[in-house]
């Protein structure tokens, strides 16, 4: 057994280093530790033009094949890349739902001709995409879905309602799932589609979150149409390519999101030292806890990747979500408590200090991408073998 | 990346399994509680001399087979499954890890007594002392297997050797709530004893010490819970209520599902502890295993219990040992606050970096 990444790993690493030490810099300087969830709205279009200077430096798609404008980098390399971009406060990335939701879809499952349409503009930081996945009553119960999609005229038409469409206000398409045949109930009867967003059919409303900030938005579709051919994967099949979709993710994002975790605590820490919260017993407590669970989830996320050779992953995959959403929700309220009365005071412009907005968005993290709820069924039924309800 | 186990390191971890089993099969812990101490002497021949076991982490000069904390954790979690009932935590994790991390010819003299299995020993620390040219004292609950010949017992800054058979040595054992990790005080008066060690700067060893036989502990109990959790979840597959299995419901599902979850984050704490034992990472490492493995087992023991219903709470169940054996283990080497004030110590002085 070990636990660290390979000399020639560690090369790479230092290249990514250099680049960001050299490129975030000058008019992108401010975007460093901004945007990400909790601050999307922050420098949105400074953000898109920063990922260009990515697409440009081939940074986007790295562990894509070479054919399609990628790298072909290995998961422990992108992990590196990750890991770093994040630890050097590299801005949120606006183009990752694209990027590593969608064109790794395309790459398995889709044609030639959606791979010539639609990987370039995602390589090179050009098009940014949203997912369409829940509908008021298609939460929890995703395959619960009843947007509908009709073939007409060599045009897809879709009526219904998709929400909490992270970053559709910033999109430029939208890959969704309709019901192609209005008999079929649950998983069949789907229609995995690619829509453009800039049409009369599209209404793309935010919601406003607890924050009083909005990343989450409706998105109404009446007679939203796209050409017959943006369908990923037969009529019927859409259930298993929107599953396929959430299968691409194979922790190559974790050590970056844990890094941004560690710019939080860090955050954290420097409040309790400022608040002299660092000396009382149970918050000391309680922060050594909190950076227990982060290094363990730095271990874990290494320990499920293991050597990058197997083919399935062990049970241990299964506590993920889990343990990292209730891990930051944690985090958010010993914020709070490290502040004190200082934690209530709103500043001057209005705008929230970023652990006030840590506190009140992680409340978001235990809800999407599969509930805590959920993700114990999950557990339960697929791990430890238990009957369904 | 954590690559998987070498050959050697599943050789290790199968034979300690099979063996673990074997003895199981035998009566396990509850014959190991009531039966005579030589039947228990015999049991540990076999795993520490045929098995070589006994020697695991002691270096191969002294006639140990030289391997690390990793094979140690392996050996440790397949014991803590079942409750092995041995002087292997005793002898091979606390004399061990004392002696190695102290050194000097007469620690490596011991060691090499460890290593062939023929001494079986336990460390105390003593607060209530007095020493010149010789020690008087008591040591109260000391981890001790009824057949232990040797006890290092640190005072200050030393570390001294004596021999339970000497003059002046009184064992009294102790009935512990934990039965399968027997107790005892020792009396010292008057006694002889023998210098391993003598200086200012022990405590560091000391606490690297702590932090080695802690991992150790931390890998015996996420055995423990992995156990418990076993036996839960085939027991609510089986039982049934209200004409399905309790498994099938929500409420059920969901503590089975914390209780993987603490398995598996305390697993993820203790290997890679293990992995960073001869580092200056060590004690950072040891810290967040030994917290969570202990509370990992404390937890996944006591839901146990509860999601067994009535017979959890019985003798006849095995459940009541686990949950005993988590508690004690709680406080040995450290409580997980004990542990987290040390991360909290180097949080302020290195700060937080991954």
């Amino acid at each position: 057994m070990k636990l660290d990444f390979d000399s020639e790993n560690e090369v790479f690493r230092s290249e990514v280093v250099d680049w960001l030490n050299a490129n975030l810099t000058g008019e992108f300087e401010q975007l460093r530790f901004r945007g990400g969830p909790g601050d999307e709205e922050a420098f949105s279009m400074e953000r898109k033009q920063w990922e260009k200077v990515l697409g440009e430096s081939g940074w986007i798609g790295i562990g894509w094949p070479k054919e399609y404008g990628g790298r072909n980098l290995s998961i422990a390399d992108q992990m590196i890349f990750n890991e770093e971009y994040a630890r050097a406060g590299g801005p949120g990335r606006s183009g990752h739902i694209g990027e590593t939701l969608l064109a790794p879809t395309i790459i398995a499952l889709g044609t030639d001709k959606q791979r010539q349409r639609f990987l370039p503009p995602i390589r090179n930081g050009e098009e940014f995409w949203c997912q369409g996945y829940s509908e008021p009553n298609a939460g929890s119960d995703l395959a619960n879905i009843s947007t509908k999609a009709v073939l007409r005229d060599r045009k897809w038409v879709i009526n219904g309602q998709k929400v909490w469409t992270s970053l559709a206000h910033e999109a430029d398409w939208c890959f969704l799932v309709a019901r192609a045949d209005p008999e079929s109930v649950g998983r069949e009867g789907l229609v995995y589609l690619l829509v453009p967003l800039d049409q009369p059919g599209v209404t793309i409303r935010p919601i406003v979150q607890m924050t009083g900030s909005s990343e989450f938005n409706e998105v109404f579709l009446d007679d939203a149409m796209t050409d017959a051919d943006c369908i990923v994967g037969e009529v019927g099949q859409g259930w298993k390519v929107a599953m396929a979709t959430l299968s691409f993710e194979r922790g190559a994002s974790t050590l970056g999101q844990q890094m941004q975790f560690r710019n939080e605590l860090k955050l954290v820490i420097e409040e309790a030292k400022k608040s002299g919260a660092m000396s009382d017993p149970i918050i000391r407590q309680k922060i050594a806890k909190a950076w227990g669970g982060l290094k363990i989830m730095r271990m874990h996320a290494l320990r499920t990747l293991g050597d990058g050779k197997q083919a399935t992953l062990g049970r241990e995959a299964y506590i993920t979500k889990l343990y990292w959403a209730t891990w930051h929700r944690n985090l958010g309220e010993l914020a709070m408590e490290v502040m004190g009365a200082e934690a209530e005071r709103v500043s001057a412009d209005g705008e929230l200090s970023r652990l006030q907005k840590l506190f009140l968005f992680s409340r978001a993290d235990t809800i999407y991408a599969g509930t805590n709820q959920i993700q114990r069924n999950i557990i339960a039924e697929r791990a430890l073998g238990l009957p369904r309800d | 990346m954590v690559s998987s186990l070498t050959e050697d390191q599943t050789i290790i971890k199968e034979t300690t399994a099979s063996f673990m089993r074997n003895w199981q099969g035998k009566g396990g812990f509850r014959a190991a509680i009531d039966t005579s101490t030589k039947l228990k002497d015999e049991v540990w021949k076999q795993f520490a001399i045929e098995l070589g076991f006994s020697g695991i982490t002691i270096p191969s000069e002294l006639g140990g087979a030289g391997l690390g904390a990793i094979e140690r954790v392996l050996i440790c979690e397949e014991m803590g499954k079942v409750l092995f009932v041995s002087p292997f935590f005793s002898t091979c994790v606390l004399a061990t890890d004392l002696l190695m991390s102290v050194g000097g010819a007469t620690a490596r003299n011991y060691l090499s007594r460890i290593a062939k299995g023929d001494l079986t020993a336990t460390v105390s620390s003593l607060e209530n002392f007095s020493l010149n040219h010789t020690l008087s004292g008591e040591a109260r609950n000391v981890i001790a297997t009824p057949n232990v010949e040797i006890i290092f017992v640190t005072v200050d800054d030393q570390v001294l050797a004596i021999d339970l058979t000497d003059d002046g040595v009184t064992v009294f054992p102790v009935e512990s709530l934990d039965q399968t990790r027997s107790l005892c005080d020792v009396s010292f008066e008057n006694v002889k004893f023998t210098t391993i060690a003598d200086r200012q700067s022990i405590k560091k060893d000391l606490l690297s010490a702590k932090a080695l036989s802690a991992i150790a502990l931390a890998a015996e109990q996420v055995g423990g819970a992995e156990a418990m959790l076993e036996a839960t979840v085939s027991y609510v597959k089986e039982r049934k209520q209200f004409g399905r299995p309790i498994g099938s419901f929500q409420a059920v599902k969901h503590r089975c599902a914390d209780m993987m979850t603490a398995v598996e984050e305390a697993r993820s704490a203790v290997y890679p502890a293990a992995i960073k034992a001869e580092t200056n990472e060590l004690v950072e490492y040891a810290a967040i295993a030994k917290s969570v493995a202990s509370e990992a087992f404390f937890k996944v023991s006591s839901d146990a219990i509860q999601l067994h219903g009535g017979v959890g709470v019985t003798w006849d169940y095995d459940l009541h040992f686990y949950f005993k054996r988590a508690r004690a283990g709680s406080s040995l080497l450290g409580t997980p606050e004990y542990w987290r004030d040390q991360i909290a110590v180097s949080i302020e002085r290195d700060g937080v970096e991954l």
